[in-house]
């Protein structure tokens, strides 16, 4: 699975500890840490960092943060999106091993609205408020104003990353990497001129010329959706009362190494009451709140949900049972409640004013709003907040499904019908480029105005220059995705589930 | 020069610890208990020493002002930037302990939430408790809890603008101001030569022990009396550190060379201060170099003098390109007197000019360096001030 020989130097890498005490060893130390690889060093820098990102979660839910990483080592792509917070510091640090300057920074261009997690996975189906099934870019957990480039740069790695995934299980041709990134950068090029030139923004909708990956997308989710697939996963039907209530157990059982896939857990009573009080406001704040009556959101269940994402899998998740349009069990809703984290953020970088949002639930769904090619794209998205919680909820449909990199290999892979080609990827990638970049032009930036301007002036007329830069930053940047997971898969052999982290308080 | 108690209160106390009671007032006015007497201007509380009662000394700081900001956006805005309280008690000339609580944002830049939103509240920033001795020429002292930094501790107790900007040691994120440890001092030819040596956990104020290594530090002070003037003795202090220490569960190298001159004379200030990195930032491998120099005078005595600060922050000592420069320049008026520089700021107020720069690579977003380029115009203020009882 990662043809890249990973010898001694690797497994050297999870020893970090370079200090000792005593001030007669004091020398002793300065040469041995002076001295020791590139490639410990690395191992230092993802340790390091990964206690850092998950500090919080580590002391709060430390057997949730040892699945996450168990996760991640199970895959570089997956490895890719649960370090969100390291590629930022990766891309940003002059001393980092992936440094690149851009020639295409600006200070607007840093105030542009981002959703801090580009990657080819977040992006997906919605079924919006007039009934049709579109594509969107579908996370806002950690989305901030800052540098639109720096998110072109990351999309571009996923691609890359994806594109290596596919010549190695697939057998996609050498270059696939290379021209996966490329198309995402000539996408988000192409819908920026189009906008420029006063065209309309991509819509990428059922029935429009969406190419074969999407259309699948699209296909499964009209599907899945129509027959409200979700109450049929995530709830039973009491065989004595017909009452519809929430299910508890598992939907997919957890993996051989304890990794939760698709589990409902449930909740204490506390927790139901706090679901409950959250529900009562979260009402308030849809996009249409006068839309839907009170007693559409009475609560009828409420689970844990486990196993899903994978920087967000530690973070509490629930899916509430809510009553729905009528009193029949049929037209119930399932919501999706997920604990906001915070944004991006861009080390040292001022952003005045600091904070524009009462807390970050509310950021993420303004955020999503603002991004997406309508703000009703899901009109049960709102949110809600109380003490140190907040949480942004949306609702739980089948009609919403995210491309899906182990999809893509599958169906490269056949060899009869339903055969995916290279081609087909590529022109999904090229869409994924537009539609992030329709977002970063047309959402407000943290100034106010729509962030195309800044864009088209920090561009000037060299696609190209940025095309080459940001693809020679991606083909730079993608072989650490594949070797640090295996560095993280050595740091868990060497200090266990929690790399070692030691909590203040004990487990629960 | 007599490391008993008050001496030891004097340092424990650091950078607050010569001042005298008046300039802080009003805050003292709700802290200090009913029937304590308040010394005025110049009038030193410190109890004598060969008095063997208890000691109990309440020390506050309070730093602040506006801050106008232009650059590529404008801001402004109000800053509290130290609110620090400080108790100490000696039950024995030769022991004691002190508290020392600090103001900070509940919530960081990554926080969600802080206590109810991003409220200032109170942690505890030192909380240690001291022993002293003399053994023929030589006087130690040992320490054990939350001590403070031997090398920001020095430095700063010669430093006379904490008020207007915290040395680049702790600001560049060099030097955490405390950590959980044990040290020991000794001094020898009244106080001229100092060693000082600490072990600390290395995790700083806010974290657990988070692996099996522990910080060591070593200070080697040499503060001589230089020169005596009409209005007062000039003094210089040469601290020279080295720690050796690591940082996080992964242990990562957290070493620093560092050193500082200083000179303090009642109507002069001035000094420099480097320190060399070893590890920096989360990052083992880099190697990072800062350097400041201040400078301030008293122009007309009491009422007016000039200052200024210069800083610069080699981000990585292996490529080019990577600096980062600050500098501060303006006036400040001391509304009370002080007869020695090292107690001033105990009522003074600021009106300075300050700048960031950065080189394109060192600039948080590289490549927009313009976007890291600010400006600000500071009006700011700081008051310091103990108080001492039998």
């Amino acid at each position: 699975m990662f043809p890249r020989a990973l010898p001694r130097r690797i497994r050297r890498a999870g020893r970090c500890a370079l200090s000792v005490s005593g001030a007669a060893l004091a020398l002793l130390a300065l040469f041995a840490c002076a001295g020791a690889g590139d490639e410990a060093s690395r191992a230092c820098v993802l340790h390091h960092n990964l206690i850092e990102d998950n500090h919080i979660l580590l002391e709060r839910e430390p057997a949730l943060v040892a699945g996450k990483l168990r996760k991640m080592v199970s895959s570089p792509f997956l490895f890719l999106r649960g370090t969100a917070r390291l590629f930022v510091e990766d891309a940003l640090d002059p001393a980092g091993p992936v440094f690149l300057p851009t020639a295409y920074g600006s200070f607007a261009g840093s105030r542009v609205l981002t959703t801090g997690d580009a990657h080819p996975e977040n992006f997906g189906t919605y079924l919006s408020g007039d009934g049709t099934l579109l594509v969107d870019f579908n996370d806002f957990d950690t989305a901030a104003f800052g540098p639109w480039w720096l998110e072109v740069r990351r999309l571009a790695v996923g691609w890359s990353v994806a594109g290596r995934m596919l010549e190695e299980r697939a057998g996609a041709q050498e270059a696939t990497r290379i021209r996966l990134a490329r198309s995402a950068v000539r996408g988000y090029l192409h819908e920026i001129r189009a906008l420029e030139r006063g065209e309309e923004p991509v819509a990428v909708e059922e029935g429009g010329e969406v190419g074969v990956v999407f259309a699948d997308l699209i296909r499964r989710s009209r599907r899945d959706g129509d027959i409200l697939e979700e109450l049929d996963d995530f709830t039973r039907l009491d065989p004595d009362t017909g009452a519809r209530r929430i299910f508890i157990g598992d939907i997919r059982p957890p993996g051989e190494d304890g990794v939760y896939d698709s589990t409902l857990a449930p909740v204490s009573e506390a927790e139901r009451r706090m679901v409950e009080r959250m529900i009562a406001r979260y009402r308030h704040t849809l996009h249409d709140a006068h839309a839907f009556p009170a007693e559409m959101f009475r609560v009828k269940g409420v689970a844990r949900r486990l196993g899903a994402g994978v920087g967000s899998y530690p973070i509490l998740r629930y899916y509430v049972l809510l009553e729905g349009p009528t009193d029949s069990p049929d037209d119930d809703w399932v919501i999706d409640m997920k604990e906001a984290v915070p944004a991006t953020r861009y080390p040292g970088h001022s952003l005045y004013p600091r904070r524009s949002f009462e807390n970050a639930a509310q950021r993420v769904v303004w955020m999503t709003r603002a991004f997406h090619v309508h703000p009703d794209n899901d009109p049960l998205l709102g949110w809600a907040h109380e003490g140190n919680l907040g949480f942004h909820m949306q609702s739980r449909t089948k009609y919403q499904k995210n491309l899906d990199v182990e999809r893509m290999i599958d169906r490269l892979r056949r060899t009869g019908g339903g055969r995916w080609t290279t081609g087909d990827i590529l022109e999904a990638a090229f869409l994924t480029g537009r539609i992030l970049a329709r977002g970063h032009a047309l959402a407000p930036t943290l100034d106010g105005p729509p962030g195309l301007g800044a864009i088209v002036a920090a561009l000037g007329d060299d696609d190209e220059g940025f095309e080459r830069e940001t693809l020679r930053f991606a083909v730079r940047y993608a072989p650490f995705v594949f070797d640090d997971t295996e560095h993280l898969r050595v740091l868990l052999e060497e200090h266990g589930p929690l790399l070692g982290f030691r909590p203040s308080a004990p487990p629960r | 020069m007599d490391l008993q108690a008050p001496v030891t209160l004097r340092r424990a106390l650091s950078p607050a610890a010569h001042a005298a009671a008046v300039s802080a007032l009003a805050l003292f006015a709700a802290l200090v208990p009913s029937g304590l007497s308040v010394a005025s201007a110049g009038d030193r509380t410190e109890p004598a020493p060969d008095d063997d009662s208890p000691v109990l000394v309440v020390a506050a700081e309070l730093f602040g002002g506006l801050h106008l900001i232009t650059g590529p956006s404008s801001f402004s805005e109000f800053e509290l930037g130290r609110a620090e309280l400080t108790t100490a008690l000696s039950p024995v000339p030769w022991a004691g302990f002190e508290l020392t609580a600090e103001a900070i944002r509940s919530a960081t830049s990554e926080s969600v939430l802080g206590v109810d939103g991003d409220s200032l509240v109170f942690r505890v920033k030192r909380a240690w408790a001291h022993a002293s001795a003399e053994i023929g020429p030589l006087a130690g002292e040992a320490r054990v809890g939350l001590i403070p930094d031997p090398f920001v501790e020095a430095v700063e107790s010669d430093y006379a603008f904490r008020g207007l900007a915290p040395l680049l040691a702790e600001r560049g994120s060099f030097f955490d101001t405390s950590d959980l440890g044990a040290a020991g001092l000794v001094h020898a030819l009244d106080g001229q030569v100092g060693l000082h040596l600490a072990i600390t956990n290395g995790e700083g104020r806010n974290r657990v022990e988070q692996n099996s290594g522990k910080n060591t530090t070593a200070l080697l002070s040499l503060a001589p009396r230089v020169l005596e003037t009409r209005s007062g003795d000039a003094h210089l202090a040469l601290h020279v550190a080295y720690r050796d220490g690591s940082v996080g569960t992964a242990g990562l190298r957290n070493h620093r060379l560092a050193g500082a001159l200083a000179f303090s004379h009642p109507r002069v200030s001035t000094g420099v201060e480097a320190v060399r990195a070893w590890g920096y930032a989360g990052r083992a491998a880099r190697e990072t170099f800062g350097a400041g120099l201040w400078a301030g005078g008293t122009v007309v005595p009491r009422w007016g003098g000039v200052v200024g600060r210069a800083e610069i922050l080699d981000m990585d000592l292996d490529r080019d390109e990577t600096w980062r420069f600050r500098g501060t320049a303006g006036l400040f008026a001391d509304l009370l007197d002080a007869p020695d520089p090292r107690e001033a700021e105990r009522l003074r107020l600021y009106a300075v000019v300050q700048f960031d720069r950065a080189t394109e690579r060192a600039a948080p977003l590289p490549g927009a360096a313009e976007a890291h380029d600010e400006t600000r115009l500071m009006l700011l203020f700081s008051a310091r001030g103990r108080h001492a009882v039998r």
